[in-house]
């Protein structure tokens, strides 16, 4: 039953045009990025900076490489935008459509409607990071060649320079942890598609609360308290790219997110439980 | 909120025996709904849609999906979306989600709403069938009180939030053997009619209800040997609109 409700719910979400924005989005953006990068002078900063710190530059500019910098943009701005769209549709798009009356009159259990909807929304998020993925080497494909990954994340002092095949088994373990992100916003998303307002209203809180936190943890002086902000957490995707990873750390944000995660949904339950469900 | 939609500020709603806020699953096994406006996955086919709502009460197979189909009538347009649906379609689609879990208890939240005259009486005979073909007891809710005369055997009238009154819909239509007269002086007549002890009371100036044992031909015959000038006399029917009125006026 519940395999079948899942089924139900994926065929909701994927028979929608707009859940496909993000997938058309990322197909656009990290085209044009590449364009860019292949025709214009952009890369020349990248080799100055691997020549300087003792490397041969033209291996690295590749595939690997390219895709990785169409990544940070992409997981910091398009990414939470398009998971918090589709998380902030699942309840309050239903609510506001009228068909959540027409499920609610079924031997159904909000709980378990809600756990349904939020196992779709993970799937989704999943889709999309893969479609990130596999894009972004796509497209980097067309124009550059296949080589070594050369990946400079100064916020983290994160500066890796690897071999072709450790390059891609990075960037898969990136995407991987990239889904915890993308997931953890749609969850946010749901927490707020779960109380009585309209689908855009639950998907701009979700991303303000996101980019509140984003910009608390950017405040120098909020420093010591950064452990304390969401998106703190989110950023672990990038420690996969480290030349020495620190699985501490990621176990560390991956437990809080667990964390985050489990109290959105509660709270998101909680609220759904107790709402009327009017016409 | 016998669907577990809304929560209650207290007491209880048992359906099919469960109490719906409890045991909201073994509560809803066997009911089907139908709303005033039936939403729909627009996007989605006609089929799509109904295997959607059905797996939230169980699995649901392609031969129960079809032989549902084609009793409400879909048979053909199925496969088609239901944004290309007319109004009269998209109620007989909303007939055919409520029917999928094979329920006892259908419940029908103001089914015409939003339907022309034909819609109606289409409905009308499609609540009917439903109760002849199908056996099904079917709680209707509706503000259309002359649809409720036609299609219901028992009612029940809901003011501000409490019940005032529940029985068999003849009952409610039972008038008190009222008599509608016509004459040039009614209030002269009243009080004749009142004197001799054939009647109780009378109403509007027109209407005459006969004691009890009192048949009309008989106040027919008093009136013209006491030389009134009867015009026209009529039974006076009571419509379950006057009966809920003089209920909501108490």
């Amino acid at each position: 039953m519940f395999c079948l409700q899942l089924r139900n719910e994926l065929w909701k979400l994927f028979g929608k045009k707009r859940t496909y924005i993000g997938f058309f989005m990322f197909l656009f953006a990290q085209n044009v990025i590449a364009l860019v990068f292949r025709f214009t002078q952009a890369s020349k900063p990248m080799q100055r900076m691997l020549e300087m710190s003792g490397h041969l530059a033209e291996p690295f500019i590749s595939v690997l490489t390219i895709a990785t910098i169409m990544l940070v943009p992409a997981a910091a701005f398009l990414l939470p935008l398009y998971v918090a769209l589709v998380g902030g549709d699942l309840v309050a798009k239903e609510a506001e459509d009228g068909t959540l009356r027409m499920i609610l009159s079924r031997p159904v259990s909000r709980f378990r409607l809600l756990v349904v909807k939020w196992v779709a929304g993970c799937i989704f998020s999943l889709l999309l990071v893969l479609a990130l993925g596999v894009f972004g080497l796509a497209f980097s494909r067309l124009y550059f060649p296949w080589g070594g990954m050369f990946v400079w994340l100064p916020e983290h002092g994160i500066f890796g320079v690897f071999e072709a095949q450790t390059g891609l088994v990075r960037y898969v373990a990136g995407h991987l942890m990239l889904v915890t992100e993308a997931a953890s916003i749609m969850c946010l998303a749901l927490l707020f598609s779960c109380f009585n307002v309209k689908p855009a209203a639950a998907t701009i809180l979700a991303l303000s609360l996101t980019f509140v936190s984003f910009i608390m943890e950017h405040i120098p002086y909020f420093k010591d308290y950064q452990n304390w902000f969401f998106t703190y957490h989110l950023h672990l995707w990038q420690f996969m790219f480290a030349e020495k990873i620190p699985w501490w750390r990621i176990g560390q944000s991956l437990s809080l997110l667990v964390g985050f995660n489990a109290t959105f949904l509660a709270i998101g339950m909680a609220s759904f439980h107790i709402r009327d469900i009017k016409s | 909120m016998m669907l577990g939609q809304v929560w209650p500020t207290r007491g209880e709603v048992r359906v099919c025996g469960h109490d719906v806020m409890l045991r909201r699953t073994l509560a809803l096994r066997q009911v089907g709904a139908i709303f005033e406006s039936p939403a729909f996955y627009d996007y989605l086919s006609g089929w799509r849609n109904l295997e959607i709502l059905s797996h939230y009460t169980a699995p649901t197979s392609r031969q129960r999906l079809q032989e549902v189909i084609d009793w409400v009538g879909l048979t053909g347009r199925e496969r088609s979306i239901v944004r290309t649906y007319s109004h009269g379609m998209r109620a007989r689609l909303a007939l055919a989600q409520a029917l999928l879990p094979q329920p006892t208890l259908l419940i029908l939240d103001e089914p015409g709403d939003g339907l022309d005259p034909e819609g109606i009486h289409e409905m009308r005979e499609t609540i009917l069938r439903l109760h002849r073909e199908l056996g099904l007891t079917i709680l209707l809710s509706s503000h259309l009180l002359n649809e409720v005369e036609q299609l219901c055997t028992q009612i029940g009238v809901i003011r501000k939030g409490r019940k005032v009154f529940e029985g068999p819909t003849a009952h409610a239509l039972q008038s008190r053997n009222w008599l509608r007269i016509t004459v040039p002086d009614f209030a002269a007549a009243d009080r004749f009619l009142r004197q001799e002890g054939l009647i109780d009371e009378s109403r509007d100036g027109r209407c005459v209800a006969m004691s009890e044992g009192i048949r009309s031909d008989v106040i027919i015959r008093r009136l013209v040997e006491g030389s009134f000038q009867v015009s026209e006399v009529a039974r006076d029917e009571q419509t379950l609109e006057d009966f809920y009125l003089s209920l909501m006026r108490r």
